[in-house]
């Protein structure tokens, strides 16, 4: 088994006869750590995260060149759901929960790839994680807040115990407290079970609080890669980066 | 009268519900207004017709070909029209189930001819008489066949965990393949369970009557009944495919055979004016 979970080699992916919504990004995600993806409106966040998790076809994207291989084995072929069946899970941006299905169904859908056997420790081990979700359990999840909607979102994907779990702007329209709060969560799970994070994030303030490395996308290429306390240190990072991930957050 | 009016309004709108819950259920599914559901029940029809009348098999294996060509059919419908068209306008793929509608229709006719065909089956046919009610048993089997098959399906969504991804899928498709749910294999089920649940319909409306194309049209008032109910709502489609059975019975009994039809859409059409999004509709979402 080796180091590397995820390895994206020299991606390009493109929109219909548009230009490059991806050029040429590589960058791999070291076992067990937390890893953030950084980068404004539009810099491709959400492209990378639809070409790693299969949802690049659906919403008009093609893959021009370039590999990504999940745990050692490639992936760019593969549907969503064989993806999600090898370990690779995500909690997706603007949380899309089922909104007309109860809380518990929600994570039964997530648990559905689990042998029956597991499912109920699986649907334990989410409501020990958020007590909040397991208060609401019986409630139709379109009528929860955004906060608990988040946390169902990350529930879902947690529920099948996944090798890498990548979460997609958990920040958008959260009160601020809230996302420290959910963040602290995900890195007790992320220590607690092992699972290997790959945080994509607007707000690079929140995010370089959580996360060991971040990469930032910059126009569709990586423009920056270093540890967290790297990036918090480094002048030209931040001028660069921060300030407009700052304006950006806080808007 | 009116009790025997309410009687067969409540049997034939059984059938109605049950042709249109399998119109719901593709329509929930796949967001596909099917044009086709009435000639999907001519298909299960006529499948009952070759089970049992040319290849002579006993009922019930018929009756299990029969099934299972129709649920065949729904897949092959999906795969091959339904799915490469995916993410299309919806203009687009309502003229698609026209046209099949259309080729279906003349299929049939090319293979089994244009004049319609008796369907003889073991089901009783005699009567029951309470006080002034005659209730044909035949009627009493279909009413009660639609509602068991109502009810099974009912419990399939709500019990099981197939039902669990089809409802998550319904739901949001892109969340349900964030999830890991087999999107396309949910939506190929959910063709199979509109085409069987028509091919059912089609078969009690065929021994009602006569099997024939005409049946298709008494099929499409699956559409009326789905969009008084309310389209994004499965009790809906049970209801209004009941309220349909009830308004047609009535105004044929109490103004004129002819009036049916008027009756039936001009109720649509108070539905359309006053509650677009149906009976049991969901306000936000299910407005037509």
């Amino acid at each position: 088994m080796s180091d590397t979970i995820l390895d994206i080699r020299e991606l390009s992916v493109g929109y219909g006869r548009k230009g490059l919504a991806l050029d040429s990004v590589s960058f791999s995600i070291p076992r067990h750590a937390i890893v953030g993806l950084l980068g404004a409106n539009g810099a491709g966040k959400t492209t990378l995260i639809r070409s790693i998790t299969g949802l690049l076809k659906i919403n008009g994207g093609h893959v021009v060149s370039g590999s990504v291989a999940f745990d050692g084995q490639p992936v760019l072929g593969l549907p969503a759901h064989k993806r999600v069946g090898l370990g690779l899970a995500q909690s997706p941006e603007g949380r899309m929960v089922f909104s007309r299905m109860t809380v518990e169904e929600n994570l039964m859908v997530g648990a559905a790839m689990l042998p029956r056997s597991r499912q109920d420790e699986g649907l334990s081990s989410i409501y020990r994680f958020f007590p909040r979700l397991k208060e609401r359990h019986r409630q139709i999840a379109g009528l929860l807040s955004g906060g608990e909607q988040q946390m169902l979102a990350l529930g879902r994907a947690l529920i099948s115990r996944p090798k890498l779990l990548l979460v997609d702007e958990l920040s958008l329209g959260l009160a601020p407290i809230l996302v420290n709060e959910i963040y602290g969560e995900l890195g007790r799970i992320a220590r607690s079970l092992g699972t290997t994070m790959l945080v994509v994030e607007q707000n690079a303030h929140v995010a370089l609080k959580y996360v060991d490395t971040i990469h930032v996308l910059d126009r569709g290429s990586i423009g920056y890669s270093g540890t967290a306390e790297e990036a918090a240190g480094s002048e030209a990072m931040k001028r660069a980066y921060l300030g407009e991930g700052q304006k950006e957050g806080a808007a | 009268m009116f009790a025997q009016v309410l009687f067969s309004g409540f049997a034939l709108g059984s059938i109605y519900g049950l042709v249109a819950l399998g119109f719901a259920v593709v329509f929930k599914a796949t967001q596909v207004f099917n044009f086709a559901q009435g000639a999907l029940a001519v298909c299960g029809a006529y499948f009952a017709v070759t089970a049992i009348s040319i290849l002579g098999l006993p009922f019930p294996l018929a009756i299990l070909a029969m099934l299972a060509a129709s649920a065949l059919l729904g897949v092959i419908i999906h795969m091959t029209l339904i799915q490469p068209l995916s993410g299309r306008s919806m203009l687009a793929i309502i003229m698609v189930t026209i046209a099949l509608s259309i080729v279906i229709r003349a299929v049939i006719e090319i293979i089994y001819g244009p004049q319609g065909r008796v369907l003889s089956t073991p089901l009783p046919t005699g009567v029951f008489i309470v006080g002034d009610l005659r209730m044909p048993k035949l009627h009493l089997t279909a009413a009660a066949t639609s509602w068991v098959c109502m009810a099974a399906f009912g419990a399939f969504f709500r019990f099981t965990r197939v039902g669990l991804l089809m409802r998550a899928t319904a739901d949001r498709h892109e969340a349900a393949m964030a999830a890991g749910v087999n999107v396309n294999l949910m939506n190929r089920l959910a063709w199979a369970i509109g085409s069987v649940l028509a091919g059912i319909g089609g078969l009690f409306l065929g021994q009602l009557q006569i099997v024939s194309t005409e049946l298709e049209t008494i099929g499409l008032l699956a559409l009326p009944a789905v969009v008084i109910g309310g389209l994004q709502s499965i009790p809906g489609a049970i209801v209004g495919g009941l309220l349909v059975g009830m308004i047609e019975q009535f105004s044929s009994s109490y103004i004129s055979p002819k009036s049916t039809d008027i009756a039936i859409y001009g109720f649509l059409l108070l539905i359309l004016l006053f509650r677009p999004w149906g009976l049991l509709g969901d306000q936000e979402t299910g407005r037509v």
